[in-house]
């Protein structure tokens, strides 16, 4: 549980001093003094409502939106046609991959409206804008498609069949890349020579990020540029790639964020409402206005994970791993976003070994396309999926071999003297202690003490099952964060970030950097995010933010120092080797002849000193951990109830640790939805979302999770950054998932079942325990 | 949503008056299911007769061995009243099973029969304590009010104004949740009348319905073991991604014998 809280001191908060310290954004977040997208009305505001295609594949015979224009109120009602002739063109996706035959990936351009042909059921057609919210949903009633419907196909692995539905002629047998990693030879010996061959064929299934905030957008010409407001993890990437969708140079844009309810990868990049929303304001020189409905969320935003794997584990008779071969569909969906193919293709397979020593891979890894949502970025972003099926393997082989799951796991880990150790990807481990972390957690999980909680359970009717997992994550994504931080007249200390907050309190982790660094109160420092015209950089995906932007929050903080000295010199005739910098105060050494850095900034023509500081970490990061997940099975309903969950990660140095339990914790809920009752399903004949609501759509409760050990090892310092800190948003989900499932597949693995997809609802497991009848 | 006219007459007659006029019109109670349907655009009413303003349609009166309530008490104040609890606990714990928080202070009796929602809860313990819902026209027995999918016996403009609840000897209601909703997948109410042994399930089949035979067997013996091996046929049954009719089916003998356990703590 959360360890006790001090209260938020600013006057005494250090680094070091304030690793509990209470939240400084909370007050604002959970009374209702948010700033959120939706929270802001501009005067003359229009508003834009989507017409949604009903189809999952459709060519679209004719548009006709005469009645809608004519419709009370309508301001303008658009198709792709008349955005071309605008000159908008489409969203692009990162030219990065490859098809099998070195080609480049392709895909259907994601036009911010439906071109020709639909792809996927919720795909935009036509935009509709008007005086009110209501009149614009009213005219979207009005507008006149002829579609004309095609075969689809949803299923990735029915997509690659010869004879299934084809979505694009670039993307022959719908393989829009491929990306291959290894040595299948070796491989080949080492399966060859195995004394034991796990098999496992298994579907990381499609989720819904569902961020408490559903995405609003704004457009607004102002200045001879148009802003966009939004919720967004990287505005800078947003600005850029509207200066690509409208052919316009990123500074003919700016892009404002407020407060975010939630992100997790999905607000990322740039949607079709937003290119939508600064067309309108381009267009109509007014504040355009658009904001998804829940229902509107699920269709309209991208999606995450579905990956389809086969997989082998080659172990020699100690149960020593010699080799994993993987191959794996992923369903791109239909028209990707910027993360679609990043993720499986590449953040995936870079920590697919995850903390194992495994001495040969052979990855084949294919992006398909489907007439499904695009997936994404998504709480973890094909590192859940890789350890995973990691963890799984390694729990069957255990299984099946009759070796202790936890023992399996000593045997394989890479060890102390092997670091920095190369994985086949070419990364370079530089710390970690996987060993320490299973043992801390076997004790605090109080592995030992399982047997006799099973026969409590079974004496109350119930089946009960353990789960470990460990784990590897990677951080870092572009490694390179630039921070300014203003120091004015008045002593406030302004830092600027590209980071972006979207819940996990930034605000505070910043602030107490500041603190550390420069020696002065908390009440002094503002943290400014969100705003392309005050700061840039790649954003806050990864868990890169503490790693890359922290870090270079401290460097800058240090260069105020050095910048601070040299103007102390001037300003007080000294050298500046002979000027000392302490709780805010430059001093001439050994004299009582001093300056605060507000009357040194004072002393300024511009009346501040700005500094700005670029930061690249050395390396990526690898925060890892491990869990222990205990679940009772009800064998009457197949209800699965988690009972005990325990966590002990390594994340490097810790800066809040309240923050850092928050994010476990949230990232455990996620992890155990993914395991036992999160799951998007399209219809396989009509590419219908069946799980379009929260009726259907099953998320975690508070009310469905024991109280949670979570433990951190912090003897272990990264040592790629400044900080010595690792990364912590995703280790939960990575970690959960694969811990409840392991502990539903141990309670029923005394009825002979070795494997079982996720989500393990009631009826799987019921069914699953009268022998899959 | 659709624009709409709204009206708040204070009377029951008022209402009725104002619903024969509009016939495109609907009530408008706690809004739960209502206002959800109007914002999809599914439902596009003429007119809302609010009876959030009719006193007549408000309150629990305990009168012998019958529990009235009126239509336009909402869920909270069924679950939280001493009286209910005291009269049958089974149906204040019914109530306190329905949605969440903000549902339950907002959604009513009335407007949850009206609905007939086939995985409400309140079906499950109108017809099995066999209780009267009463309206502005007729008196209409349990067995006779749900019809069918979101089907009951009201004529268009007849507003349920309370439903009585004769107070049983012993009663329990268990609920297997579907999970993303929290509706029931499987819901059965077991009362033990005094003159005879109900049980009703909701969340099973398109409509709240009986089963004669533990009704029967419970009859003659009420303990769990007697339902333990009765099983309902799952033709019929509602299949959904949540659960097949084959697992309803089963659940409903499932839930029937707790809620039987129950009934006898
Ligand atoms: C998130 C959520 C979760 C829910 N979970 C559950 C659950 O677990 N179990 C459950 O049983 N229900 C659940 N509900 C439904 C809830 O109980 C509703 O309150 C109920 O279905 C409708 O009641 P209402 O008062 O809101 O009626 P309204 O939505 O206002 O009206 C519903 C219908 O009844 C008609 N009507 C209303 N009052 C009368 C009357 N006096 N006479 C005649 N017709 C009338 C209306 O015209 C309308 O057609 C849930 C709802 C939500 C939003």
């Amino acid at each position: 549980m959360t360890a006790p809280q001090t209260q938020f001191d600013p006057a005494s908060a250090r680094f070091g001093a304030s690793r509990t310290q209470k939240r400084i954004e909370d007050d604002r977040l959970l009374t209702g003094k948010g700033l959120y997208s939706d929270d802001r009305t501009f005067p003359g505001q229009a508003w834009l409502v989507l017409v949604r295609s009903p189809y999952a594949h459709a060519d679209i015979a004719s548009i006709d939106v005469s009645a809608a224009r004519e419709a009370p109120g309508v301001l303008a009602a658009w198709s792709m046609q008349d955005l071309r002739a605008d000159g908008v063109g489409h969203i692009p996706f990162p030219p990065l991959f490859k098809q099998a035959d070195g080609s480049p990936m392709e895909a259907p351009p994601r036009t911010p409206l439906a071109e020709g042909r639909v792809y996927y059921v919720g795909q935009p057609v036509v935009a509709i804008v008007a005086e009110t919210r209501e009149q614009a949903q009213d005219a979207a009633e009005l507008v006149m498609v002829d579609y004309q419907e095609l075969p689809c196909v949803a299923d990735p692995r029915r997509a690659v069949q010869p004879d299934a539905p084809q979505l694009w002629p670039g993307a022959p047998g719908n393989v829009s890349a491929e990306a291959r990693y290894g040595d299948a030879a070796a491989v080949d010996a080492a399966l060859a020579r195995a004394a034991h061959v796990t098999e496992l064929a298994l579907h990381n299934q499609r989720l819904i990020a569902m961020a408490l905030e559903p995405r609003c957008s704004i457009g607004v010409a102002e200045g001879g540029r148009v802003t966009l407001y939004t919720q967004n993890q990287t505005p800078t990437g947003a600005r850029d790639m509207l200066g690509a969708a409208f052919g316009a140079k990123p500074e003919s844009f700016r892009v404002v964020v407020g407060d975010i309810g939630g992100g997790f990868g999905m607000k990322t990049g740039l949607t079709p409402e937003d290119a939508l929303v600064c067309h309108g304001a381009r267009k109509l020189r007014r504040p355009v206005k658009w904001r998804a409905e829940r229902s509107e969320e699920f269709l309209g935003a991208h999606m995450g994970r579905d990956q389809h794997y086969a997989a082998k584990l080659a172990l020699d008779r100690d149960g020593r791993i010699l080799a994993l071969r993987m191959d794996m569909l992923a369903n791109f969906g239909a028209v990707p976003v910027g993360s679609t193919a990043i993720i499986p293709l590449a953040l995936g397979p870079k920590v697919q070994t995850t903390v194992y020593h495994v001495p040969a891979v052979d990855y084949r890894i294919r992006g398909v396309l489907t007439n499904t949502m695009a997936t994404g970025a998504y709480r973890g972003a094909g590192r859940p999926e890789a350890n995973f099926l990691m963890e799984r393997l390694v729990d069957k082989a255990a299984r099946e071999m009759k070796i202790d799951p936890a023992e399996l796991r000593r045997r394989n880990f890479i060890r102390l003297e092997q670091l920095p150790y190369a994985t086949h990807l070419g990364d370079w481990y530089d710390s970690g202690d996987f060993g320490r972390v299973l043992e801390r957690l076997l004790a605090a999980a109080d592995w030992k003490g399982f047997a006799a909680r099973r026969e409590a359970s079974r004496a109350r009717g119930r089946l009960r099952g353990r789960g470990l997992s460990v784990y590897l994550e990677w951080t870092g994504a572009i490694p390179t964060e630039t921070v300014d931080i203003q120091v004015d007249a008045d002593g406030t200390v302004t830092v600027f970030s590209g980071t972006q907050a979207m819940g996990q309190g930034l605000e505070t982790t910043y602030t107490q950097l500041v603190t550390e660094v420069l020696q002065i109160p908390a009440r002094a420092i503002r943290i400014v995010q969100g705003d392309t015209d005050r700061a840039n950089g790649v954003g806050s995906v990864g868990s890169r933010s503490a790693f890359v932007g922290g870090s270079a929050v401290v460097a800058a903080g240090h260069k105020v120092i050095v910048r601070g000295r040299e103007l102390a010199a001037e300003a007080l005739e000294a050298a500046a080797g002979d000027i000392e910098y302490r709780d805010g105060r430059f001093r001439i050494a050994g004299t009582d002849r001093a300056l605060e850095l507000a009357e040194l900034a004072a002393r300024q023509s511009e009346r501040f000193i700005r500094v700005s500081a670029t930061e690249t970490p050395s390396a990526p990061s690898w925060p890892n951990g491990a869990q222990a997940c205990e679940v009772e099975i009800d064998p009457d309903t197949g209800a699965v109830e988690l009972a005990r969950i325990a966590s002990v990660d390594d994340i490097g140095r810790i800066i809040n640790r309240m923050i850092v339990e928050g994010q476990v914790q949230g990232g455990i809920a996620q992890g155990a939805g993914q395991a036992l009752m999160e799951q998007a399903v399209y219809d396989p004949e009509s590419g219908q979302l069946l799980t379009g609501s929260l009726m259907d759509y099953c998320v975690p409760r508070a009310d469905q999770f024991p109280p949670m050990a979570n433990a951190f090892e912090e003897g272990i310092p990264c040592q790629t950054n400044l900080l010595g800190v690792k990364g912590c948003g995703e280790l939960g989900t990575i970690g959960a998932a694969p811990a409840v499932a392991n502990a539903v597949l141990d309670a029923l693995a005394e009825r002979g079942l070795l494997h079982l997809e996720m989500p393990y609802t009631p009826e799987k497991v019921w069914r699953a325990l009268r022998g899959g009848r | 949503m659709h624009a709409f006219n709204y009206h708040r007459p204070s009377s029951v007659n008022d209402a009725a008056a104002l619903a024969a006029k509009q016939a495109e019109g609907k009530l408008l109670a706690g809004g739960q299911s209502l206002v959800q349907a109007m914002k999809l655009r599914l439902a596009s009413p003429s007119d809302l007769i609010d009876l959030g303003a009719i006193g007549d349609l408000k309150g629990i009166k305990v009168d012998g061995g019958s529990v009235s309530i009126g239509a336009m008490t909402r869920h909270a104040e069924v679950a939280g009243s001493a009286e209910v609890k005291k009269a049958i606990p089974a149906l204040a714990y019914l109530a306190s099973q329905i949605g969440d928080r903000q549902v339950r202070n907002m959604g009513t009796l009335g407007g949850s029969l009206a609905n007939a929602d086939p995985a409400a809860d309140y079906p499950a313990a109108v017809l099995g304590l066999g209780a009267t819902v009463v309206t502005n026209k007729r008196k209409i027995a349990a067995d006779d009010f749900f019809k069918g999918l979101y089907e009951t016996a009201l004529q268009p403009g007849e507003i349920i104004t309370q439903v009585s609840f004769p107070a049983p000897k012993r009663a329990a209601y268990v609920k297997f949740k579907n999970p993303a909703s929290r509706f029931a997948i499987v819901g059965v109410f077991v009362a033990d009348t005094g003159k005879g042994v109900r049980v009703a399930v909701t969340g099973a089949g398109p409509s709240v319905f009986r089963v004669a035979d533990m009704e029967k067997a419970l009859g003659a013996k009420f303990a769990p073991d007697a339902v333990a091996g009765i099983k309902v046929k799952a033709d019929g049954l509602n299949t959904d991604l949540h659960a097949s009719a084959e697992y309803r089916a089963h659940l409903v003998t499932v839930m029937a014998k707790r809620a039987v356990e129950a009934a006898l703590k």
